[in-house]
């Protein structure tokens, strides 16, 4: 076979092969899917969760609250059925801080010290005599002692609930120092268990000038027992290791409350009525530990 | 000439046997410039080889063999560079350079008797991927709360409030943190967090226990200090949640100004609106505020400079 007549044979078999391949080829391209298109956005992850325990201990404290906040003492055990939802318990078992006051709280029992109800204040010029501005009985504003007996406090909380994890990650911190985590929404009943601090005197009443004196009532009756709440919250696992995590949790407590402990519909008395909805808001701090140590690693 | 392109195409997709080849491979018996060498130098040309162009696959197991080689000279190399691997391997938002504004809404939450809902703006102008100076500025809108209203009928007594009206301030921003997770193990989305500090002004007004009262108004310097978390959409969105606070002394209304007794000892009267403001006492207020906001990054797209 001479030179030319052999290019002239593979100009033959190119031509034969493009319009044969063309077609294919673009059927091809249709059928064709990039090998990732199924695979999941990480791979050869820890499954930090998946059939892992996860129990621990902190620390958890109400924000914002009307009267008293409450830090509490707080366990929190858990179990994660797949990689990505699991249930859990927090509980807040001890309050820890009892007496203490939000300022706006403060600012009121500093107000409060001026009642003519009070003792101590009833030879006030203000409460008595010829520049009276008010007398004891009918001055409405409860004494120091009274406002904060009828408040109620927050002194513990159980809170089971369901996890979902739709965000795992990692992040790095100042370039050098990373972790892996996880955001998770809450969702699940729970317990509160409003508890009062003291005794209410109900009554006030006047020196008696004509021998008969007048006496009104303080009508406050302090809310308390364990109550149901919905708790709604979002929560963060960022893993040290492999089993240990540090947590936290934002909780919102939702259930009806008289926080003050007083007549809010103008009925003279305290009753279901004046209860109105709340939202609590609690964050806590939790050191947790996961079981079994051992992690699988995904496909 | 075929095994010529085949070696050229090897060290054109694979960048790092360059690197390979230039730096001597410690722990090797043979300096990895010898392997790469053996790669890329064309085999001499046989005149068979020009008559038969069927592969020779002695020839290719050769080049497999020294492309083995080459691989395990340049892993070599990784394990022995192994501090040049970042955490987050190629972020996905690059900010140096560019400008951001940030429309945002805000609303405050450490105050039981009175909220404020903000909406504002940031301009911020990255000086590095991490350093950031900027602008901000905001409006508030007032609206008590329903403990407020409580407190009279409750308690007999009235709270003593001020509203915000306005607040500006020059901020610095550092990101000392950055990462990404997976939503579902489907997508994944970079973020950020953002610390801030800055120092602005602060107008506030005094809303008086009787609406009759004239009512005044205060400048207060403000520092504050801010904590924000950013999720990279695109090449120029970002959306961002955060919380900032704002300390400031503030002047509120005296609680006598319907019962003061002058110093020159005359009867107890109202005092006049210059009194008021003199004797106005003042609390050091905290203004605690979570924030959303949307960033738009200028110029809208970016390019890498490094390979990483």
């Amino acid at each position: 076979m001479t030179k030319k007549a052999h290019t002239m044979k593979r100009g033959i078999a190119l031509l034969v092969g493009c319009l044969v391949g063309i077609p294919a080829g673009a059927q091809a391209a249709q059928e064709r899917r990039s090998p990732l298109a199924d695979a999941p956005a990480i791979r050869k992850r820890f499954e930090l969760r998946d059939k892992r325990f996860e129990l621990g201990v902190g620390l958890t404290s109400t924000v914002g609250q009307d009267f008293y906040n409450a830090l509490m003492l707080n366990l929190r055990l858990g179990f994660h059925i797949t990689d990505w939802i699991g249930i859990s318990v927090s509980a807040g078992v001890v309050n820890m801080t009892q007496n203490w006051r939000s300022a706006f709280n403060d600012q009121l029992n500093t107000a409060l010290g001026s009642s003519c109800r009070d003792p101590a204040n009833q030879g006030s010029p203000k409460c008595v005599g010829t520049t009276a501005l008010t007398s004891v009985a009918a001055d409405k504003t409860p004494t120091q002692a009274n406002a904060a007996a009828a408040e109620n406090r927050i002194g513990q909380v159980i809170l089971p609930q369901v996890d979902v994890v739709p965000f795992t990650g990692k992040f790095s911190l100042f370039g050098k120092l990373f972790m892996n985590y996880d955001v998770y929404v809450m969702a699940g009943p729970g317990f509160v268990n409003l508890v009062k601090k003291g005794s209410i005197d109900n009554s006030y009443c006047d020196t008696p000038a004509n021998g008969q004196p007048t006496c009104r009532h303080d009508n406050a009756t302090p809310y308390t027992g364990m109550k149901l709440a919905g708790n709604v919250g979002v929560g963060m696992h960022a893993f040290a290791n492999n089993y240990f995590a540090i947590n936290l949790e934002l909780h919102d407590l939702i259930f009806k409350n008289n926080a003050a402990g007083r007549d809010v519909t103008g009925s003279s008395e305290v009753n279901s009525a004046d209860l109105q909805w709340t939202n609590n808001w609690m964050v806590g701090l939790n050191f947790m530990f996961f079981l079994p140590a051992q992690v699988k690693v995904s496909h | 000439m075929k095994r010529l392109a085949f070696g050229l195409f090897l060290v054109l997709a694979n960048p790092r046997s360059l690197a390979a080849a230039e730096a001597p491979a410690a722990g090797t018996e043979e300096p990895a410039d010898e392997k790469a060498s053996e790669a890329e130098a064309p085999a001499p040309e046989s005149p068979e080889a020009k008559k038969d162009e069927l592969p020779d696959l002695s020839d290719e197991v050769k080049e497999a063999a020294a492309e083995k080689e080459e691989v395990a000279a340049t892993a070599t190399t990784a394990r022995r560079s192994w501090e040049d691997i970042v955490v987050v391997p190629r972020k996905a938002f690059l900010k140096g350079g560019r400008v951001e504004l940030q429309p945002f809404s805000a609303i405050s939450i450490n105050d039981t008797m009175i909220r404020h809902y903000a909406f504002g703006g940031d301009l911020t102008y990255y000086l590095t991927d991490v350093f950031s100076v900027g602008v901000e500025g905001q409006y508030f809108i007032k609206e008590r709360s329903e403990r407020e209203s409580l407190v009279g009928f409750q308690f007999n007594r009235v709270t003593t409030l001020n509203r915000f009206k306005y607040a500006g301030a020059l901020v610095f921003g550092y990101v000392p943190g950055y990462g990404k997770f997976g939503l579902f193990n489907k997508y994944v989305v970079h973020w950020d967090v953002t610390l801030n500090a800055g120092i602005g002004l602060i107008w506030t007004e005094i809303i008086p226990v009787f609406p009759d009262d004239a009512t005044w108004g205060n400048r207060n310097i403000s520092p504050h200090f801010a904590i924000s978390t950013r999720a990279f959409v695109t090449d120029w969105l970002a959306l961002s949640i955060g919380l900032r606070d704002y300390i400031f002394l503030d002047k509120f209304e005296p609680l006598n100004r319907h019962d003061y007794n002058p110093p020159d000892g005359s009867a107890t009267r109202a005092m006049t609106l210059q009194e008021a403001k003199t004797n106005a006492t003042s609390s050091l207020t905290q203004n605690i505020m979570v924030f959303v906001s949307a960033g738009f990054y200028l110029p809208p797209s970016f390019q890498y400079k490094k390979p990483r």
